[in-house]
């Protein structure tokens, strides 16, 4: 393997959100983190998720008439879902480990 | 929503076309929804939490700014219209100094001069690199302000250093290669290092009003605050020239050439800075801020300007 991919703390619980809830956009992110998730600081994340190929994006369409800009909702790729279930696979390991090493 | 529309103005100014896309319009975008969505009198409070969001964004987004990738032929011109108005300005400061005196005092003195003129010179030098970053062909904006803002960072740095220990340090080597026989120099704040004097015992304690202590705490304290501002002032200067040139030609406002720039700079900062000695000396009682106090009238007199150069090209 040439290297493993990256994965922040912020990352992870954008992954879990988007899985649990299939499409989000930013806000909604933020909000549904429960203060886990900074407003100023998630859509950096953001890009740099799409940036690794972790998320894909898609522009909500503006209905005819309205003001401001399209909303960009997000959702994980399969890139995403498997670094997600290599790190659950990895941390059940881990515990498992760690009980069986106390037992 | 301006307010809305201008942050994301501002953001493609400074950040490439992909950041603008993948960061900012998708936070503007849910900043305009929320807004919208809000009851009226929750508004105003929407744009104060957007606005904080986009601030935290700017910030922590500004390495993707500084990695900006600048054309070597720009990063040449830059470093070359820097090192001839620096040398010019160390030439016109190091000349009093070496007539007169004696050859071997010359050398001695040219060396003690030259990084203390090289410090003051440097950072109206940024001025003149101003123009040539801004007059560059076929630079995006991004690109220009990227440059810029590696400019800032590396002109704080380099006087910083410059100031901090270079400057310092010719003085001491000056010191001891002029007293005879050679002597260990009483060393006042100036002659110190700028970690020299943030670890300084004198800083630690209070001192009795009136004592040499509290004399010499305060000069330190004095000579930090000093080097803070001046390690500043090549970025108030560059931030002027900047604006100045987003100024249409032809008019009483517009800038002017970039040597008269630069000379209307140095002008302005010896004019306040005369102007602040004079006040000190009138009321006898030394301006601790008092070079702060420049950089923030040249930055007010900056903001004048463009004002009332925009002002006046409206009622045009």
């Amino acid at each position: 393997m040439e290297h493993l991919p990256k994965f922040s703390s912020a990352e992870r619980q954008i992954i879990e959100l988007l899985v649990e809830h299939e499409e989000l956009f930013g806000l909604q992110m933020v909000e549904l983190s429960g203060g886990r998730l900074k407003r100023g600081t998630v859509y950096v994340t953001l890009g740099r998720m799409q940036e690794k190929g972790y998320l894909e994006s898609r522009q909500e369409p503006l209905p005819e008439g309205a003001i401001g800009l399209p909303r960009r909702w997000y959702r994980p790729t399969g890139l995403a879902m498997r670094i997600l279930a290599t790190w659950k696979a990895a941390e059940q390991m881990y515990i498992r480990g760690a009980h069986t090493q106390e037992a | 929503m301006a307010i809305t529309s201008r942050a994301l103005a501002f953001a493609s100014r400074w950040f490439d076309p992909q950041t603008v896309t993948r960061v900012f319009d998708p936070l503007v975008a849910d900043w305009q929804r929320e807004w919208i969505d809000a009851p009226r009198s929750r508004r105003s409070i929407v744009h104060v939490k957007g606005l904080v969001s986009f601030c935290v964004a700017i910030v922590v987004s500004s390495p993707v700014m500084l990695r900006t990738r600048v054309p070597k032929s720009l990063t040449d011109q830059v470093a070359r219209r820097i090192a001839i108005a620096t040398g010019l300005g160390m030439t016109v400061l190091t000349l009093p100094f070496v007539q007169d005196i004696e050859p071997w005092e010359q050398t001695l003195l040219i060396l003690f001069v030259i990084p203390q003129s090289m410090t003051l010179a440097f950072p109206f030098a940024v001025v003149s690199a101003v123009d040539t970053i801004r007059h560059f062909a076929g630079v995006e904006p991004h690109v220009a302000r990227g440059t810029a803002a590696k400019l800032a960072v590396v002109a704080v740095l380099f006087t910083f250093f410059m100031q901090g220990w270079v400057v310092p340090a010719a003085n001491q080597a000056w010191r001891k290669g002029t007293f005879h026989p050679p002597s260990e120099p009483a060393r006042a704040p100036r002659e110190l290092s700028t970690f020299e004097l943030l670890a300084s015992p004198a800083l630690a304690t209070t001192h009795e009003p009136g004592t040499n202590e509290f004399y010499r705490a305060r000069g330190i304290r004095h000579e930090l605050i000093n080097r803070a501002a001046f390690a500043v002032l090549p970025v108030v200067l560059l931030w002027r020239r900047w604006r100045a040139l987003d100024l249409p030609a032809g008019r009483w406002f517009s800038p002017r050439s970039p040597a008269i720039g630069t000379l209307a700079m140095i002008f302005m900062f010896i004019v306040l800075q005369f102007s602040l000695r004079t006040v000190e000396m009138t009321s006898h009682r030394p301006l601790r801020f008092s070079l702060w106090l420049i950089l923030g009238l040249l930055s007010l007199l900056g903001m004048i300007r463009v004002t009332w150069a925009e002002r006046s090209m409206v009622r045009a």
